[in-house]
């Protein structure tokens, strides 16, 4: 590491020029590489050196990372008392990232003027071994690249507020990524305690274009401070070309599932067109179908395409991404793992297999290719099945009128409370009082009501009420009016805990004679009984051991079919704003005399058969059709509302049903409808259909099903890894692993006053079914028209949702009946 | 060996089978008025904890008064557990220990051997006053042979191989029918010379278990227990 400037020198301009013009230095590094910089750059630069916070958006690869480090460094001009110590943090989504960070945050400092010139730039992230960790405490860089989950941990060091004494400046990358999670929450927690360290603090957040920008930045700045928080738009015209593979004929059939591998060819011709592809898909499975398939196509290529996902082992991972950078690479498949991150210079076009779902999204990809100088980005939509053709025809037709999608941030999430609290307890303690106020200054908690307060310190005190008879349990103590820590042994083991509040849970598929393979959702695994078989990394493998952290494979060598991991990640639901889009365009393509995009005239012989068999939906009017088939009876709904809400009201409609009469009904769903099934006759009118669909008892109802189903006990190991309550991780001590699962039993039995249950329920509502958007369905269709149609076989738009297979089963009757009821079918299928 | 399931405990004492399995996670052996009991898990909670995570006690009191139950109504002469009946040294509280030896006393007349699992060798020496009869490692009683991990090897070779009763697997099942529906549960596994009890402990994970031709599965639930192996075995 090059020595830190003397103070003496670090209180010169950054350029050290003693012109009248400040940005000279800067300016002159922009000259030296053939560029300018951009108005809004500029305007960055003045307002961080004015002491102001805000937000600035724009699409990736517009220079946002250059707008706020040189205004941050262009800060560091001011005297400072203390003249040594952390000065900036920048804080990334991903810590895959963050290495990166670092390198662009250090690419302009050799052209800059001396003082700027020896400015240190340093990583902390989960990845950082002990070593460099003990380093970084004794000679701390000016600037410090860092994930939420780090600087939480970095908070809760007793030594904090010595570490932050020279803070001036925060800058939070990709911000509309964090801005609805949990992660989010544990950010705005993070620079509230930074705030009260530093008040002169100035943060600026990256993002992207969303519909709501000012709550973004409220997020950020808190939202007393969010009247002055400035918002910086790069209006940096960008060129993008959005195109739509169409198959050539357009069958009448697949309409589902499989036209994205007809459609290879064309797929083979576009990557063959360009230097370097990137292959979006929107699942993992998905992903490495198609890595497999364009591989086999082109053998030539073997050596220059690479498969990128979550998955996928780090090292692979990073050498594509290195492949990527220096140009070396024909193709990578990838899904979200490389949405964020450092642009890629070479890459010239993207390809979107399947839907993008989203306009952001759609925008986000796009925004991926075309970053050399002069280059315009390209994104070539390859629908996976017919329908998809009118939503990547919708997507384009959207983005072009430059509409995008909000990101609502989350409120109130107390498993994120408990976790700070202890945090803030560990780092030198903390008054109760305080630490209320600091709390509610950040968006996330800024109506906690004094019941839940009371309730997040009593859980972190004592474990809440229900543990109150164990004197023996307290992670933080009340001494002289503050709040410390209970032991050292707690501090330790909290702060290895922090870092796993992100995401899914993950076991990893390791070999049973070693080396590590990758990960798999824990959901997937803990399905499979040892010995089953299933495919993963494009291997056959059999599941020999799954001891809740590891699933011990070896290879198979039988021949009988595999399952397929079914990753639950990347499964995004359309947009609302997306899905009015479509059924508009399905309007007016089957207006008489309509002259349609070509998306949609390929599609247009299909949008007839469905009006001749069925009914066109529309935004006046709910589609309900019923199929008999061999098996049952089989109703179709089509509310456009995303596949989580079709989940949610798939899930209430068969509960409505199922609490008249106790039956088992299967369920599917897809983004423009639901199915659901069963053996018995579904309701055959409009009016009987009305009442399932009746917004009287929704809650209940939907709380009801979710009993039933037990999702809030699934969806609680996330609650309960935040909150302290189960471990994960290698180190996870083998006597205290419990799956959450069992801890939400004992809960809901013994302490069900505890509001990390609610906050399950209430977060399975929203995150599984899209709550909110479900309600507005609801009264939606309340004011809306129903069309039943009885149909002779499966219609256009139903046939993919029949294809999904069963996505959930509801059953109302016992365990026992099921047995009997597995039985039955057994014996039936052996008959046949 | 004859192992058939058992609705009351009144069928269950007066059956004529080698092993009767029980509601609640328990099997009886009527000829000699044995019941085995395996891998209870108590202080687990505790362990918890002590380790900084809350979690409530619920669980244990009423897995100690169904134990007590059980053993009353069959009219047990003899209580053999298979091991874990303890979780950990860091949650064996006073209290714990205490709540053993209260619920041990309501079936004061019936005899209780502990088979020592790996998380009792963990514990380590057991506070006198528990009212436990015998700890061993293994017990070895033709035809029976009961240990807590299945594979533990004789003491002595034996001509006439035992047939075995074990714990310490906490085996569960995912049973699936061909129309989609997923029950998973705790269960009985039989195999031709061996017999895995479900963990007894609430506050207990479980492993799959693989299903083999000759494997034979109980689901075996708090309010039944019942035959799947035709559902389970592989298809």
């Amino acid at each position: 590491m090059p020595p830190r400037p003397p103070p003496a020198a670090r209180r010169r301009r950054p350029g050290g020029h003693a012109t009248d013009d400040p940005w000279a230095d800067f300016r002159e590094w922009f000259t030296g590489r053939g560029w300018q910089a951009f108005p809004f750059q500029e305007a960055v630069w003045e307002a961080m050196r004015a002491g102001e916070s805000g937000l600035v958006h724009a699409p990736t690869g517009t220079g946002k990372t250059l707008a706020a480090w040189l205004g941050a460094i262009a800060r560091l001009d001011r005297p400072h008392e203390s003249g040594v110590g952390l000065r900036v943090v920048w804080v990334t989504p991903l810590r895959a990232l963050a290495a990166d960070t670092v390198a662009a945050l250090e690419a302009p400092l050799p052209g800059l003027s001396p003082p700027a010139r020896a400015l240190t730039v340093a990583l902390r992230t989960g990845d950082t071994s002990a070593a460099d960790r003990r380093r970084l405490r004794q000679n701390w860089p000016t600037a410090l690249v860092t994930t939420p989950e780090s600087l939480s941990i970095l908070l809760s060091l007793d030594t904090a507020h010595e570490i932050f004494a020279a803070l001036d400046t925060v800058i939070v990358d990709e911000w509309h990524e964090l801005l609805s999670t949990k992660r989010g929450v544990q950010t705005e927690l993070a620079l509230a305690r930074l705030r009260s360290l530093r008040p002169e603090l100035v943060t600026w957040g990256l993002s992207a274009t969303l519909a709501n920008l000012g709550q973004a930045a409220a997020a950020l700045v808190g939202p007393s401070r969010a009247a002055t928080a400035r918002l910086l738009s790069a209006a940096v015209p960008r060129t993008l070309q959005i195109e739509t593979l169409i198959p050539e004929p357009m069958e009448r059939f697949p309409w589902a599932g499989h036209m994205g591998m007809r459609l290879l060819p064309q797929v083979l011709a576009a990557i063959e067109r360009a230097a370097t592809s990137l292959v979006f898909t929107n699942t993992r499975s998905q992903a490495e179908r198609w890595y497999d398939a364009i591989r086999q196509a082109r053998p030539d290529w073997r050596s220059r395409i690479a498969l990128h996902h979550g998955s996928v082992d780090r090292e692979l991972r990073t050498a594509a991404e290195q492949g990527l950078k220096r140009g070396r690479m024909k193709c990578v498949v990838a899904t979200s793992s490389l949405d964020l991150g450092v642009d890629f210079g070479p890459v010239e076009q993207v390809l979107q297999v399947g839907s993008p779902k989203g306009i952001a999204r759609l925008l986000q990809r796009a925004g991926r290719s075309g970053h050399a100088p002069g280059a315009v980005g390209r994104l070539v939509c390859v629908p996976t099945h017919a329908l998809e053709l009118i939503e990547c025809a919708a997507a384009r037709d959207a983005a072009a009128v430059g509409t995008v999608e909000a990101r609502e941030p989350l409120t109130d999430p107390l498993d994120c409370l408990a976790q700070h609290l202890v945090s803030v307890a560990c780092s030198g303690g903390f008054s109760e009082a305080n630490l209320r106020a600091e709390v509610r200054s950040t968006l996330a908690f800024a109506n906690l009501d004094d019941a839940s307060w009371r309730w997040a310190m009593d859980f972190a005190a004592r474990g809440g009420p229900a543990l109150a008879a164990y004197p023996d349990f307290a992670r933080i103590k009340e001494r002289f009016g503050r709040w410390y820590v209970a032991s050292p042994a707690i501090a330790r083991r909290h702060r290895l805990g922090i870092g796993t509040i992100a995401g899914d849970a993950t076991v990893e598929v390791k070999w049973l004679r070693g080396g590590r393979l990758g990960t798999v959702e824990e959901s997937f695994v803990s399905r499979l009984n040892e010995g089953d078989r299933f495919l993963f990394a494009g291997r056959p493998l059999v599941l020999f051991r799954f001891d809740g952290l590891t699933a011990w494979v070896k290879r198979s060598r039988s021949q009988a079919p595999l399952q397929v991991p079914r990753w639950n990640g990347g499964r995004m639901p359309l947009t609302t704003l997306l899905s009015d889009a479509v059924l508009d365009l399905i309007r007016d393509t089957t207006r008489p005399g309509a002259r349609p995009a070509p998306e949609l005239a390929a599609v247009r012989p299909l949008l007839e058969i469905q009006a001749r068999w069925s009914h066109i939906p529309n935004r006046d009017t709910l589609l309900v059709e019923r199929w008999r088939g061999r098996d049952g009876d089989h109703a179709f709904v089509f509310p456009f509302a995303g596949r989580l809400v079709h989940e949610g009201l798939a899930s209430l409609v068969a509960w409505r049903l199922a609490s008249r009469r106790p039956s088992t009904l299967t369920l599917a769903f897809n983004d423009w409808g639901f199915e659901i099934a069963g053996r018995d006759p579904l309701p055959d009118s409009a009016r009987a259909w009305r009442r399932l669909f009746s917004p009287v008892g929704l809650l209940d109802d939907l709380v009801g099903c979710l009993n039933a189903t037990e999702m809030a006990r699934r969806h609680f190991r996330e609650i309960a890894r935040v909150a302290g309550l189960v471990r994960s991780g290698g180190r996870t001590d083998r006597q205290t692993q419990a799956s959450a699962g069992l801890i939400f039993d004992v809960l809901a039995e013994h302490d069900a006053g505890n509001k990390l249950l609610d906050q399950a329920r209430r977060e399975v509502l929203e995150r599984q079914f899209e709550f909110r958007r479900l309600v507005t369905a609801v009264d939606r269709i309340a004011t809306r028209d129903i069309r039943f149609v009885e149909t002779p076989r499966l219609s256009p738009l139903a046939f993919p949702i029949w294809a999904e297979f069963i996505q959930a089963r509801l059953s109302t009757k016992d365990w026992l009946q099921r047995i009997t009821d597995m039985a039955g079918e057994l014996e039936r299928a052996a008959r046949v | 060996m004859q192992i058939t399931a058992a609705e009351t405990s009144a069928s269950a004492t007066a059956s004529t089978a080698d092993i009767v399995l029980l509601p609640g996670r328990v099997a009886l052996l009527p000829a000699t008025a044995t019941l085995l009991v395996a891998d209870l898990h108590l202080g687990k909670a505790a362990t918890f904890r002590s380790q900084g995570m809350p979690v409530p006690e619920g669980p244990a009191q009423q897995d100690l008064d169904r134990l007590a139950t059980l053993v009353i109504e069959t009219d047990a002469r003899r209580l053999i557990i298979l091991g874990d009946l303890f979780h950990a040294r860091s949650g064996c509280t006073d209290g714990v220990f205490a709540e053993f030896a209260a619920t041990r006393g309501r079936f004061a007349a019936t005899e209780v051997l502990l088979v020592a699992g790996n998380h009792d060798r963990s514990v380590g020496r057991l506070p006198p006053g528990l009212g436990i009869d015998s700890v061993l490692r293994t017990h070895h009683e033709p035809p029976f042979q009961f240990v807590h991990e299945p594979g533990t090897p004789l003491p002595e070779p034996d001509c006439n191989e035992p047939f075995t009763v074990a714990g310490h697997l906490h085996p569960t099942i995912a049973l699936r029918s061909p129309s989609g529906d997923l029950l998973a549960d705790r269960c009985f596994v039989a195999e031709e010379r061996l017999l895995v009890m479900p963990a007894f402990g609430s506050f207990t994970g479980g492993r799959r278990v693989a299903v083999g031709d000759a494997t034979r599965i109980w689901i075996a639930r708090d309010d039944g227990v019942v035959d799947v192996t035709r559902l389970a075995r592989p298809r």
